[in-house]
């Protein structure tokens, strides 16, 4: 039916065409040899750069990107690179050496540095269990040489503190608790704030009754120093308490805590002082009341100068602040500067450049590493969820440093900063990265 | 190298290539192309002799149409270009241009019943060995295929005659 379309001339179809058709044969034959050549020497050279830079990366710490970190699955193993973003809250020992509780896929893990801070690499993917990842919510940690103390377990059935003597390679239970909320050592005299509670921000009240306990050979054996409550008439009915230890000397030391009052519509702050290595307590003011007793934060830069940070309420990433100094000690307190708006009233007029409104203090931060002293004018502060800022006046004035911003610091972060004198410092903001300064004013990033 | 040519496809190679030729003669009109796509659809099916040497006219026949259609297509894309050559003469230009496109829009089994029994005028016995199905099945995709030809291409003729639109 379709006879008109057709050629009038029938081709001839003989030895030529044939020869023809063999050619073309062999052409299409070659051809797919070819493409088979070239597909599979591709695939061996794809399969060959990816072998390598997995290679590169898992020996070279300076390599690996938080991209490839997370990439990864499983348990780290020693050794392997950890990018700044997964750090979590850092401590060092010297300029050089330094530990951090990092993230990896939800896990916590230990991380260690030998150059400062610019890279970092897994020391120990298997803390012990109950510590880490719990609510979101990291342990705490302090290293004092290659000695290490590990505590914040939030279950019951976890060990309270565990204890490193090989730079955290492996870790043993300490015979303290049964919660243990702050740990401070010098050397090996190691002394540990005890709880029959949890530390936790929620107030379901339940018997709680703290106490310090001392252990002089590095956290092997321990033994309960003096009850900090006047007459020792302890355990008494409290909410959780918040406890921060701050150890001046290795005799000195302020145990600031939170403990109820039902007369009182607000929590109130306790601050206990010994001076004979807690052989006896005396309870000292706390001027932290009132709207502004949800959090405070204690620090020193010598034995009678003391810094006291309060807070109240928080809301949408702001928190009204006081903060106050003592120099005999906590005997009395003078409030230098302050910033009200939230659950508080707001100034008449604001001062300007006074302490932050923005952030929170402890204890709705990871741990109470917020507020670092350096001298008597020199502070650092680092709110939950602000900026960094500084005080060159004694606590009077805060201005942010401006060097962090340029060098990649976000406000709005979690993480910690630490000082190891007026100089060396370090600002760690998770998922953000590090920052160090070695003259105490300005800031530079390190690592990836 | 040059593989040796089984004595089969040496029997067979003259039927199959004025097959091939036919076939894409009546979709393109012109004879170099229409031997260059016979001479491809045979050089394909010597690669794979061994497996069609029972049926070979068939596979023959799809492999001409398809790669006479991709040219045809390639073809008018040339002439829509300005800048191309416009050097092919052929008074059923317009014919084979409807014929392609009914062609492209018949579904792939009625296309195949339709090519082999109408284009390259097999028996509606050999199209059902070469597609692997029954005569019936064969008489019912081409009569259906031949009344969608017939739509796309505007006429109303019955079955068996020609159907040609100009």
């Amino acid at each position: 039916m379709f006879e008109h379309l057709d050629d009038a001339e029938v081709p001839h179809a003989g030895a030529l065409e044939m020869a023809h058709v063999l050619h073309r044969a062999d052409l299409i034959r070659t051809k797919r040899r070819w493409v088979l050549v070239i597909g599979f020497s591709c695939a061996l050279l794809a399969a060959s750069v990816g072998f390598f830079v997995a290679r590169t990366s898992a020996t070279s710490p300076t390599t690996t990107t938080g991209y490839e970190f997370n990439l990864r699955r499983g348990t780290l193993p020693v050794g392997f690179p950890v990018p700044t973003t997964a750090l979590v809250a850092v401590q060092f020992a010297n300029p050089e050496y330094g530990f951090a509780l990092a993230v990896h896929r939800g896990a916590v893990f230990l991380a260690a540095t030998t150059d400062g801070g610019g890279a970092w690499e897994v020391r120990n993917d298997h803390l012990p269990s109950g510590l880490g990842a719990e609510a979101g919510y990291p342990g705490q940690f302090e290293f004092v040489g290659f000695t290490g103390y590990l505590w914040g377990a939030r279950t019951p059935s976890a060990a309270p503190l565990w204890v490193t003597h090989d730079d955290g390679a492996t870790w043993h239970k300490a015979s303290v608790g049964p919660y243990v909320v702050d740990v401070s050592a010098i050397g090996l005299n190691v002394w540990a704030i005890t709880d029959t509670c949890p530390s936790t921000v929620t107030a379901d009240l339940v018997s709680c009754s703290a106490a310090v306990e001392e252990s002089t050979d590095g956290g092997s054996t321990w033994s309960p120093l003096s009850p900090m409550s006047e007459g020792g008439t302890s355990p008494t009915a409290a909410p959780p308490q918040p406890v921060e230890l701050a150890r001046i000397t290795a005799t000195r030391a302020y145990v600031l805590r939170m403990s109820s009052d039902a007369d009182i519509p607000f929590a109130a702050w306790q601050l206990a002082f010994t001076s004979d290595n807690g052989a006896t307590w005396v309870n000292r003011p706390a001027p932290c009341t009132g709207p502004v007793a949800a959090g405070a934060e204690i620090a020193a830069s010598s034995s009678d100068d003391l810094w006291l940070l309060c807070g109240s309420q928080a809301s949408a990433g702001f928190q009204s602040k006081e903060l106050f100094r003592s120099r005999n000690g906590g005997q009395s307190w003078v409030l230098v500067s302050s910033a009200g708006g939230v659950g508080t009233p707001a100034p008449p007029s604001p001062v300007p450049n006074a302490v932050p409104l923005a952030g929170y203090v402890a204890p709705l931060t990871i741990g109470h590493h917020n507020l670092a002293v350096a001298s008597p004018t020199t502070a650092w502060l680092y709110p939950s969820r602000a900026d960094l800022y500084l005080t060159t006046d004694g606590g009077s004035t805060w201005l942010p440093v401006p060097d962090l911003t340029s060098a990649g610091f976000a406000d709005g972060g979690a993480g910690n900063i630490t000082f190891l004198d007026a100089e060396h410092g370090w600002i760690c903001e998770y998922g953000v990265g590090l920052w160090h300064t070695t003259d105490g004013v300005h800031w530079s990033a390190l690592g990836t | 190298m040059t593989t040796p040519v089984p004595r089969s496809f040496e029997l067979a190679f003259e039927g199959l290539y004025r097959l091939g030729y036919r076939v894409a003669f009546r979709i393109l009109g012109d004879r170099s192309e229409a031997e260059d796509v016979a001479q491809e659809a045979l050089a394909r099916a010597f690669l794979r002799w061994s497996s069609l040497h029972e049926q070979p006219e068939g596979w023959v026949c799809r492999v001409a149409t398809n790669l006479s259609i991709d040219r045809y297509r390639r073809r008018r894309r040339r002439l829509r270009t300005p800048a191309g050559p416009i050097g092919v003469l052929d008074d059923r230009l317009g014919e084979r241009t409807d014929l392609v496109d009914a062609l492209r829009s018949l579904p792939r089994r009625q296309r195949e019943v339709v090519v082999l029994r109408y284009l390259a005028d097999l028996s509606e016995v050999d199209v059902a060995a070469t597609v692997g199905c029954s005569v019936g099945t064969v008489k019912t995709h081409a009569s259906r295929g031949l009344a969608a030809l017939r739509r796309q291409l505007g006429t109303n003729q019955k079955d068996g005659d020609d159907v040609r639109a100009s």
